[in-house]
């Protein structure tokens, strides 16, 4: 019996021995290929981690730099331009499926306060930016955000392509804001042209 | 000649357990992912024709805001049926390589006749018309990638290809690897077979326990649950498949361990009687 119960013992050990030498050979000439494979994998194993706590978004105005930045897909804003007699939400993000709920705000941009461009688009439909061939140079946009209000006025409209995005340029020394809208507003079927307002901020 | 005998029956186990585990990985693989019924069926379980409608419905609803035309216009283009009759083509493309291409015509025409009743037989002009036929395209469009994923396909087929080339060989290797490695197991204990029981015994189990701990190592590494990839249709099913695979290697496992644990104890009692039985004789 003692024999039987050693021999057994003997073979466990053996087996487990083997898969060690197994799993070090694995280790060894695979590990950097299964790191990688694990990595690529939790890439898309999106963990959402929702016990932090949320904190407000402010802005420094020394530096002009935003503290807390909005979460993607959050709104933060609403934009009025009382000429065509629109208020709207503005979310940050630029996806389709923010611009089925109201504005986005390209999230390449920067955000009202910070001094720089901001890009901010919508559908043509009518309750959003239908009206926009009524806007005129003078007109005022008014963004008012979670930290502050921002009013801006309109010196500037332009046709441009779908493509054109250095019509939308992206600079750090003075705030503009750019607001776009598909181009004909009535069309029919897919629009290749876009109509940009632009807009300086009203010290 | 007791040690060299010994250590030739070790590396025998342990060329045993490999290909063991090597015909168990690549039945798995083929009765699963490479498998394209299976595919199939873990798609209409995970309800993924249904749920890759509403995808493809979304997705066409993102061209309205802009396009100035009514909702309805986008409503019944797409069928469940053709959705099923498309995955089944893709799924060709991908496991066969048929090299298909989906056909939109049906979807082109619902559109289009939709459109048309819905602007209620006003005259277009042709900047309209233009218009209108490039927004069908970019529908069209819209469709097929939602569908297919073009990137994807061709990458994925060429590693469907290059696997089932290795698979074959790999399978015949591995099992005339473990005839081998019991062959020489067997002759190594000509003087007591009964022995190559606990010894194959032993690859089974390292075999076992080796799909056990791979098993916990990717359960803890990577958060099957969590994987999000292209939509919520494509998503849920890489789950299901992962979770059942996970699954399959974790009861081969079991299976593989106990089978070897009996096959130890069985052998090492039948050689311990044997022997005391000898021992009486004497």
């Amino acid at each position: 019996m003692k024999k039987f119960i050693k021999a057994t013992i003997i073979n466990l050990i053996v087996a487990l021995f083997i898969v060690i030498i197994i799993l070090g050979g694995i280790k060894i000439s695979l590990g950097q290929k299964i790191d990688e494979a694990i990595l690529l994998v939790n890439q898309v194993a999106i963990k959402v981690d929702r016990t932090f706590e949320e904190k407000p978004t402010t802005i420094d105005t020394s530096s002009k730099r935003l503290q807390n930045y909005p979460e993607y897909g959050t709104q933060y804003a609403t934009i009025e331009i009382p000429k065509i007699g629109i208020e709207l939400p503005v979310y940050y993000g630029d996806t389709l499926e923010i611009l089925k709920k109201g504005v986005g705000h390209s999230s390449g941009s920067y955000f009202p306060g910070e001094g720089g461009s901001i890009i901010y688009m919508g559908h043509n439909s009518k309750n959003v930016f239908r009206r926009f061939s009524e806007l005129q140079i003078g007109n005022e946009i008014k963004v008012t955000t979670t930290y502050g209000e921002y009013n801006y006025k309109i010196y500037d409209m332009k046709l441009i392509n779908e493509t054109e995005t250095d019509k939308l340029p992206i600079q750090d020394e003075k705030e503009i804001l750019m607001v776009y809208t598909c181009y004909p507003f009535n069309n029919i079927g897919y629009a290749t042209q876009r109509y940009v307002v632009y807009a300086e901020l009203e010290e | 000649m007791k040690i060299i005998l010994n250590i030739i029956k070790y590396i025998a186990i342990v060329i045993c357990t490999c290909c063991i585990i090597a015909v168990v990985i690549l039945n798995i693989a083929s009765s699963t992912i490479l498998n394209k019924e299976y595919m199939l069926e873990k798609l209409d379980e995970a309800n993924y024709y249904e749920k890759i409608k509403e995808e493809i419905q979304n997705s066409f609803e993102n061209y309205i805001g802009q396009s100035g035309l009514d909702e309805s216009v986008i409503e019944n283009i797409v069928t469940t049926e053709q959705i099923k009759k498309d995955t089944n083509t893709i799924i060709n493309n991908l496991y066969d390589g048929t090299n298909v291409t989906i056909n939109t015509e049906e979807i082109a025409t619902n559109l289009k006749n939709n459109i048309e009743t819905s602007l209620g037989g006003i005259k277009l002009t042709t900047t309209q018309q233009k218009a209108i036929e490039e927004y069908i395209a970019k529908i069209e469009a819209q469709y097929k990638e939602t569908m297919s994923h073009t990137e994807y396909e061709g990458q994925i087929n060429n590693v469907v290809r290059k696997v089932n080339t290795y698979k074959e060989q790999i399978n015949k290797f591995s099992v005339i690897g473990i005839a081998v490695s019991v062959f020489i197991i067997l002759a190594c204990n000509y003087k007591n077979l009964l022995n190559t029981l606990a010894h194959v015994g032993i690859s089974l189990t390292s075999s076992g326990l080796f799909y056990i701990i791979v098993r916990s190592f990717i359960d803890s590494k990577i958060k099957v649950s969590n994987i999000l990839v292209l939509n919520n249709a494509v998503s849920d099913t890489i789950k299901n498949i992962l979770n059942n695979i996970l699954e399959n290697i974790l009861n081969t496992g079991i299976i593989l361990f106990v089978i070897g644990i009996l096959m130890i104890i069985i052998g090492n009692i039948i050689t311990n009687i044997r022997a005391e039985n000898r021992k009486e004789q004497e």
